[in-house]
């Protein structure tokens, strides 16, 4: 978003100019501060009001949908959200008609209204999105549902209004599943959790008997594939979420890990590992073939598929140390992509299809990264003493990962949280969960 | 994205026009879109705009053409 563009370099050029023609003036610079929004209360009649809370037990649901809005719209880091007791104007008019002056005075340069009432005992919420620079609306919906679906409602009213005001699809309105953990590290329990982008609703998915590692969401976000220990055995599982319902994937003998599902959902692929090599296989899930994609004495593992499914990238020892390969879906054409200083892994693709994030040790250092497809243009985003496994924002925008303190000389002071980045390397911040955390995957938008 | 002005002597904009308008509504050109969006409240936040003392006749219609490759760099 460009901000205040420094216009004052117009006097210079138009000092400079001697012509009489129409004077140019070529803009390729702006400051990118984040965009100034009011996100007004959404509305509710008192009768609404009280339904509401005799049903939900919250109170103020139109304040509180906003209020996760807000919390959206900051954590992106591409929205200020202005405080809300310097607002003029009443919710309820400010939503039929916003006086442009009172907002503008405030310095908002958008401005967010909204009104809940209850139909059939289904919420339904409209919203308008309004430029204030401008004076006028610049998107107007309503949707309806129920009424427990209200924050819901609040992370998919921030995805209309940043694709609005980005061009780009948002993220909010997605599930982040990871491992989560509890107790010393030597002796530590882990357990599927699933939760809310923004870290509600969090649910456990397993009691945390066995453990768990690398969980991977499939496209419409219903099947769970992780690596779980039984007897001592890493082997890859897989999980209905609504059911519980968990198999083993494939009859392998010996140890499956690192798995992922293919963009269609139709295949998983994995790591096989058997007297000290391991290798990359599909599963097909509807008639179970199992087939080979690389044949290397070295260990290849980690695989992504791009989006379109036609190209894997994995990582290899084969050159003597770990680094990044990409290869066609069926094996064919290996090519390594990764030359920089230091040991490369977990890469993945972008929903975008053009990047490939990662994670680098170099000198003892851990960096979460991106690189084009073919290795170029390689930019580490953040550098700390041990993180790792990026996972992408459904847009391939943010970048999602987990990272562990150093335990002191007592054993203490271990922990594991996840973070996140944005693309830029800006905008790094902690994402909170109940417990400590681990190994994230994102999921993708769960409406449209 | 090319934006032209008309100024008073005084910096502020009197009128502000996309050029390449059509553009904007065009399926696939949601960036455009915004773009434009965003330079003109650029604009509007940045008026009265720093301009000479002299020679209005030759500044009061004046083109703005907005780059975004390098902002939009990461």
């Amino acid at each position: 978003m460009i901000n205040k563009i420094k216009l004052s370099l117009v006097l210079l050029v138009i000092a400079i100019s001697q012509s009489n023609a129409l004077i140019e003036v070529d803009i390729t610079r702006g400051n990118l501060d984040p965009l100034p929004i009011a996100v007004s209360p959404l509305s509710a009649e008192k009768e609404t009001e009280d339904n509401l809370t005799k049903e939900l037990k919250e109170e103020n649901i139109g304040q509180k949908i906003s209020e996760v809005v807000e919390n959206n719209l900051k954590n992106s880091g591409l929205f200020n959200p202005l405080n809300r007791d310097a607002f003029l104007q009443k919710p309820d008019i400010a939503h039929l008609k916003p006086r442009f002056e009172d907002w503008s005075l405030i310095k908002a340069q958008a401005l967010i209204t909204g009104k809940v009432t209850l139909v059939n005992e289904k919420l339904r919420v409209e919203f308008r999105l309004w430029d204030v620079l401008a004076g006028k609306e610049m998107m107007a919906l309503a949707f309806t549902t129920v009424p427990s679906n209200w924050r819901r409602v609040g992370h998919i009213i921030t995805d209309k209004v940043y694709e609005r005001l980005t061009g780009e699809k948002g993220y909010f309105d997605t599930r982040i599943i990871y491992v989560a953990e509890e107790g010393p590290k030597t002796k530590r329990i882990k357990k599927l959790a699933i939760m809310d982008q923004d870290g509600s609703n969090i649910k456990y998915l397993t009691l945390g008997n066995e453990l768990v590692l690398t969980p991977r969401f499939n496209p419409t976000n219903q099947m769970v594939t992780y690596l779980s220990y039984f007897r001592n055995l890493p082997r890859v599982y897989l999980l209905d979420i609504e059911t519980g319902i968990q198999e083993v994937v494939g009859d392998f003998p010996g140890m499956t890990f690192a798995p992922r599902f293919s963009p269609d959902g139709k295949k998983i692929i994995m790591s096989f590992a058997m007297d000290g090599n391991s290798d990359i296989y599909t599963m097909d899930l509807e008639n179970r073939i199992v087939e080979r994609i690389t044949n290397h004495p070295s260990i290849d593992t980690s695989p992504s598929y791009s989006p379109d499914g036609k190209f894997i990238c994995f990582n290899s020892d084969r050159s003597g140390y770990q680094q990044i390969y990409v290869m066609k879906s069926d094996g064919t054409s290996v090519k390594r992509i990764s030359f920089g200083k230091g040991l490369y892994g977990t890469p993945v693709w972008s929903p975008r299809g053009d990047l490939i994030a990662f994670t680098k040790l170099h000198r003892g250092k851990f960096y979460i990264g991106v690189m084009r497809k073919d290795g170029s243009g390689e930019r580490l985003l953040t550098e700390n003493y041990y993180q790792e496994a990026p996972s992408w924002s459904p847009n391939g925008r943010v970048l999602i990962f987990y990272r562990e303190t150093k335990t002191d000389s007592e054993g203490k002071g271990f922990s594991a949280k996840l973070w996140s980045i944005d693309l830029t390397g800006y905008n790094e911040r902690m994402v909170k969960t109940e417990s400590d955390a681990s190994d994230p995957s994102w999921s993708s938008l769960l409406s449209n | 994205m090319r934006i032209k002005l008309e100024l008073k002597p005084d910096g502020t904009v009197i009128r502000s026009e996309i050029l390449d308008h059509a553009r904007m509504n065009k399926p696939g050109q949601g960036f455009y879109k915004v773009l434009a969006e965003s330079a003109l409240r650029a604009i509007k936040l940045c008026q009265p705009l720093r301009v000479p003392t002299k020679g209005y006749e030759r500044w009061k219609n004046l083109q703005l053409n907005f780059d975004a490759r390098e902002m939009l760099q990461g």
